[in-house]
């Protein structure tokens, strides 16, 4: 389990205090898998580090594993962090050493005896698919087999929770997923407590049960994936299943953008409300997808009657409806782009970015090479201008 | 001052005289350049462990061994030789010969090799200290077993270096009666005009310098992976 308590952390730049992270609280339970996702600078690594204490937080308290690690020395310290993994985005491997070699180290530090660290070192170089390069230096391996051996070594010395910053960052779709499926095995096999940061809202749908949006130093909005994806007022939730472009609704008739926001919604919903209302109904746009087990998304229907109001008949079969032209006017944010590479303007309160929406038509203000993995889909409105 | 103009030594007959003078020469340059190895490698780690980014920074300690090394740096080697001549009786027992050749030797190249040693200490990645540090190592374990094999090529290549230099300066072990190399080129080529012993020396100079860093170049790429 970890536990963040009112974490602050402050450098000193240029004789000036600058906070990084302000009173960061989050709790991840045995066994489950935390994202921490935020635009660029918003603090994610720097939370990370002082989860293992790399970085000493100016105040508040970590909890790993029922130990508070602010509250120990050196020695001691080094002695908690064994017992949590980590895994970096560079992979960090010894240059010197072969894969087996590097994922020996963290039990030739801990004083391993040679034997048992040979079994050992073999049992986890096979866990993470690698057997056939155990004497390879990692000069000669591909990005994700880098990040294979970092996963081993971080597993080397059995430990209860993992700590990955930006994983998969700079793999591509098909490795950062086999890395991804590798993390939740051994979440599944272990039981291992898994902080995952990562700027890819895609990373936090396929593995996390529970997410915490970082920004400018403080959690904006956190929940489970599962709840989050099925409440229509939940920022982060729209930015984990994204609005994708609509079709125009054919011969002028009523739009309507339907959101999934209960986990037992009837899959034939459709055919049954065309079968009610004695109409047809045009589907101009789907994004539903299975979330943590459940169908999560939205749709946009069309009806040539502007006067049925869907909002009040989908309500009760986990189904919020909202005519188009008023999602447009409270907007949901273009892409997760918008949600997790821009900084909020001057003057405004990022904690009230869970519960306003932001302007449609504003281009993502982040770093463009940040959001190119996070492709910016137009809204509707723009899509029907 | 004017010498007879000896006749140059023949050719079959300087064997007899290099040799000596070759043996006193690999003589003061490995043991000279294995206790600089040693020193240098000590003060380098100390340099950079201590250093602003370091393991273990300690402004004032690092600015001492900053000025110490720069002290040992700026005195000319051939100034150094007389200079620590009471030091070099207190260690050896004598000024005079090659074993007291090896101190100046030695306090001249270990500033030198310890700056070498911190650059390539800088140059390990600071991500692979983190990781060590992450996975709950000790800062000796983490210059042991991470920043000293990640450097291993950079240490080896500076090692080289201040070996070659080490065989530049013995020559200079003439002046307070060394011998070597360098001696026999000044005494005979030199004060003697003995063309063919000059010109001897010098090769045989030219071939022990390409030897060891042949044999220095090829150690570095068998430890490099990168
Ligand atoms: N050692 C440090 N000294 C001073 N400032 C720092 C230090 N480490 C981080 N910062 C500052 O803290 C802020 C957050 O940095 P951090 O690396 O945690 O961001 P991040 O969310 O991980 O960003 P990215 O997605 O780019 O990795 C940045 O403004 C950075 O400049
Ligand atoms: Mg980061």
């Amino acid at each position: 389990m970890i536990e963040v308590d009112t974490l602050t952390k402050a450098f000193r730049r240029n004789g000036r205090d600058h906070v990084v992270l302000d009173a960061v609280s989050l709790r991840v339970d045995a066994g489950r898998i935390a994202g921490v996702i935020g635009p660029s600078g918003a603090g994610k690594s720097t939370l990370a580090r002082c989860v293992n204490l790399l970085e000493r937080p100016t105040s508040g308290r970590v909890v790993v594993g029922g130990q508070d690690l602010t509250a120990l020395r050196d020695r001691e310290l080094q002695a908690a962090r064994r017992r949590i993994g980590t895994i970096f985005q560079a992979a960090n491997l010894l240059s010197s050493r072969t894969v087996a070699g590097n994922v020996s180290l963290p039990l030739e530090i801990a004083g391993v005896p040679r034997a048992e660290r040979r079994t050992r070192v073999a049992e986890l170089v096979a866990r993470v698919g690698l057997e056939d390069h155990a004497r390879t230096h990692p000069a000669q391996l591909s990005g994700g087999q880098r990040q294979r051996v970092g996963i081993a070594r971080a597993l080397a010395l059995r430990p209860d929770v993992l700590l990955s910053d930006e994983a998969t960052s700079g793999l591509d779709p098909d490795t950062t997923r086999s890395i991804l499926a590798l993390l939740r095995g051994l979440r599944d096999d272990l039981g291992l407590t898994i902080l995952l940061i990562t700027h890819e809202m895609e990373v936090v749908r396929d593995v996390c049960d529970q997410v915490a949006l970082l920004r400018d130093g403080r959690i904006v909005e956190q929940g489970d994936v599962g709840a989050l994806v099925t409440d229509p007022d939940s920022a982060l939730g729209r930015g984990l299943v994204p609005a994708r472009p609509v079709a125009v609704a054919p011969g002028g008739g009523q739009s309507w953008r339907v959101t999934y926001t209960a986990d037992d919604v009837d899959p034939a919903w459709i055919g049954r409300l065309e079968h009610e209302l004695g109409t047809r109904v045009a589907l101009l746009g789907a994004s539903v997808e299975a979330v943590d087990g459940r169908p999560a998304g939205h749709v946009t229907v069309a009806l040539d009657d502007p006067t049925i109001d869907l909002a009040e008949r989908l309500r009760g079969r986990g189904l919020h409806a909202a005519r188009l032209d008023e999602t447009a006017a409270d907007a949901p944010p273009a892409a997760v782009a918008d949600l997790v590479a821009a900084p909020p303007a001057a003057g405004e309160d990022p904690g009230a970015v869970a519960a306003t929406d932001r302007d449609p038509t504003g281009e993502p203000a982040g770093d463009p090479a940040e959001a190119t993995d996070l492709p910016a889909a137009p809204t509707p409105t723009e899509e029907r201008a | 001052m004017t010498l007879p103009l000896a006749d140059a030594t023949p050719w079959d007959e300087i064997w007899e005289l290099l040799e000596p003078a070759l043996g006193q020469t690999l003589q003061m340059v490995v043991i000279s350049t294995a206790i600089t190895g040693l020193l240098g490698l000590l003060l380098g780690v100390l340099l950079h462990t201590t250093g602003r980014d370091g393991l273990r920074p300690l402004p004032p300690v690092n600015a001492l061994l900053g000025l110490v090394v720069g002290i040992g740096r700026s005195v000319p080697f051939i100034v150094l030789l007389a200079a620590i001549i009471p030091f070099t009786r207190l260690v050896v027992g004598t000024s005079l010969g090659t074993s007291a050749v090896i101190v100046p030797l030695v306090v001249g190249m270990t500033p030198f090799y310890a700056r070498v040693v911190e650059q390539a200490l800088r140059e390990v990645p600071r991500g692979l200290v983190e990781m060590a540090r992450a996975a709950g190592a000790s800062r000796t374990q983490t210059v042991r077993k991470v920043v000293l094999p990640e450097a291993a090529p950079g240490l080896v290549g500076g090692l080289t270096i201040t070996l070659v230099a080490i065989v530049g300066f013995s020559a200079m072990a003439g002046t307070v009666g060394g011998g070597g190399l360098g001696a026999l080129a000044i005494d005979y080529g030199y004060n003697r005009y003995d063309g063919n012993v000059m010109l001897a020396t010098v090769v045989l100079l030219v071939v022990i310098v390409q030897l060891f860093q042949l044999v220095g170049d090829l150690l570095v790429r068998r430890i490099s992976h990168r």
